[in-house]
C-alpha cells in the first residue's frame, strides 16, 4: 500500500500516474466482473433469468455469475415487488455483501412501488438500501436490465478506489 | 429374457451406448450457429404493438394534440399521469395541458391511457433504454413527452394504427397479424455511445 500512499493527494484532488493508472485497472477489473446476486422477487425476475440464458448472454459482461450467497457478490438486481416483510431481509444481506457493491432496482416495482400503492408494499426499494441505478419497465425487457448493467459498468469505471471521490460523482 | 436380447444389453453396456446416445444432443448443438444476440450491437426488430415509453404527439402543423381532458389521469390504474389544463384564450372553448406529468417509474405499461385519449395524443413508442442513476430524471414533464413524441414519431403513429386507434382498417389490419420473421436487424453504424 505504500505506493498507493504516495500516490495520495487529496488536497488538489490530482493524482499520480500510477495511481490513476493503478485505479484505471482496478476499476476495470470490477467491473468486469460483476457477481449478481438472486435476488428475484416477481415477475422481472422471470425477465433476469431470460437475461442470463443464452439468447441474451448476460456473461458477456462479466455479470453472468449468479451466486446464491451475499458473501461471494457485487450486485444486487432487486427485481421485483418488495413487500414489507422482504424489506428487512433485503437490508440484512446488503449488509452481508462485501465491499464494493451495487444494487440495481429493476422494474417500477422496486424502484416505486408501482400500482401497489399499499400499506404492505414498499414504495420503493431505495428506501433502505442506496441504489445505484433504476431500470424502468414493468417489466423491463433483458436489453433494458442490460442498458442498466452497462450504465452501472460507465459508472464503475469513474469512481476513484485510492484517492478521495470527486463531488460531482458522488452516488 | 433371451439370448439375443441378453447379448444385446451386455454389448451397449461395453461401450456405453446410452452416454453416446445422450452426448448425441451436446455434439448436435456443437454446430449450430450461435443464438447469442449481441445486444449493444445488435438492435432487435420491434413489434409495432411495443409498449415502451409513452410520448405526446403533435399535429402536422405543429399544433400540440392535447386538450387536456385528463381522461388519461382517470384511466391510469396506477394514478401516474398527472394533467393540469388551462384556457387557450385566443380560441374559443379551446382547452390545452399546461403541465402535464407521467411518472414513468410507477407506469405499468398497460395502455390505458392511449385508449383513453379522444384526440389520439398520447401513444406508446419503442424506446425501452432509459435507465438511470437519478430517479428524479424519471419523472418526465410535458417537455421531455413532447421531446419522446418528437424523437419516436413514427413508431408512435405505428403504435396507434396497430391499436386501432387512429382508423385505416387495411392498414391496421396488417399490423394486426404482422410479426417479424426476422428478429434481427443489421448492425448499428455506430456502437451506442456509453460504449465508447
Amino acid at each position: 500500500m505504500g505506493l498507493v500512499q504516495i500516490g495520495r493527494h487529496e488536497k488538489d484532488g490530482e493524482l499520480d500516474v500510477i495511481t490513476t493508472t493503478l485505479e484505471k485497472a482496478v476499476n476495470w477489473a470490477r467491473k468486469g466482473s460483476l457477481w449478481p446476486m438472486t435476488f428475484g422477487l416477481a415477475c422481472c425476475a422471470i425477465e433476469m433469468i431470460a437475461a442470463v440464458s443464452s439468447r441474451y448472454d448476460m456473461d458477456r459482461y462479466g455479470a453472468g455469475v449468479f451466486r446464491a450467497s451475499p458473501r461471494q457478490s457485487d450486485l444486487m438486481i432487486v427485481a421485483g415487488t418488495v413487500c414489507r416483510r422482504m424489506a428487512p431481509v433485503i437490508r440484512k444481506i446488503y449488509d452481508q455483501m462485501p465491499e464494493p457493491k451495487y444494487v440495481i432496482a429493476m422494474g417500477s416495482c422496486a424502484t416505486s412501488g408501482n400500482i401497489y400503492d399499499s400499506y404492505s408494499v414498499v414504495q420503493g426499494v431505495d428506501r433502505f438500501v442506496p441504489v445505484d441505478i433504476y431500470v424502468p419497465g414493468c417489466p423491463p425487457t433483458p436489453e433494458a436490465l442490460f442498458d442498466g448493467i452497462l450504465k452501472l459498468q460507465e459508472r464503475i469505471m469513474q469512481r476513484r478506489v485510492f484517492t478521495k471521490q470527486p463531488e460531482q460523482v458522488k452516488a | 429374457m433371451s439370448v439375443g436380447v441378453l447379448t444385446k444389453k451386455l454389448l451397449q453396456a461395453a461401450l456405453f451406448y446410452e452416454i453416446w446416445d445422450a452426448m448425441k444432443v451436446t455434439f448436435k448443438h456443437m454446430f449450430h450457429r450461435p443464438i447469442t444476440f449481441q445486444y449493444p450491437r445488435e438492435e432487435r426488430t420491434i413489434p409495432d404493438t411495443h409498449r415502451g415509453a409513452l410520448g405526446l404527439l403533435r399535429y402536422d402543423d405543429g399544433a400540440e394534440r392535447c386538450v387536456g381532458c385528463d381522461l388519461c389521469e382517470a384511466a391510469c390504474p396506477s394514478h401516474c399521469i398527472k394533467v393540469v389544463s388551462a384556457e387557450d384564450k385566443s380560441l374559443p372553448l379551446q382547452r390545452y395541458a399546461s403541465e402535464f406529468y407521467i411518472d414513468i417509474t410507477k407506469c405499468v405499461f398497460c395502455g390505458y391511457c392511449v385508449e383513453a385519449c379522444p384526440v389520439n395524443a398520447l401513444a406508446m413508442t419503442k424506446m425501452y433504454e432509459y435507465s438511470t442513476h437519478d430517479k428524479r430524471t424519471l419523472l418526465f414533464d410535458k417537455k421531455r413527452l413532447y421531446e419522446i413524441g418528437e424523437r419516436h414519431l413514427a413508431d408512435a403513429k405505428k403504435y396507434l394504427i396497430a391499436h386501432n386507434q387512429e382508423k385505416d382498417n387495411q392498414e391496421s389490419r396488417d399490423y394486426r397479424y404482422f410479426f417479424p420473421q426476422s428478429v434481427l436487424k443489421a448492425t448499428q453504424p455506430v456502437p451506442p455511445k456509453h460504449l465508447t
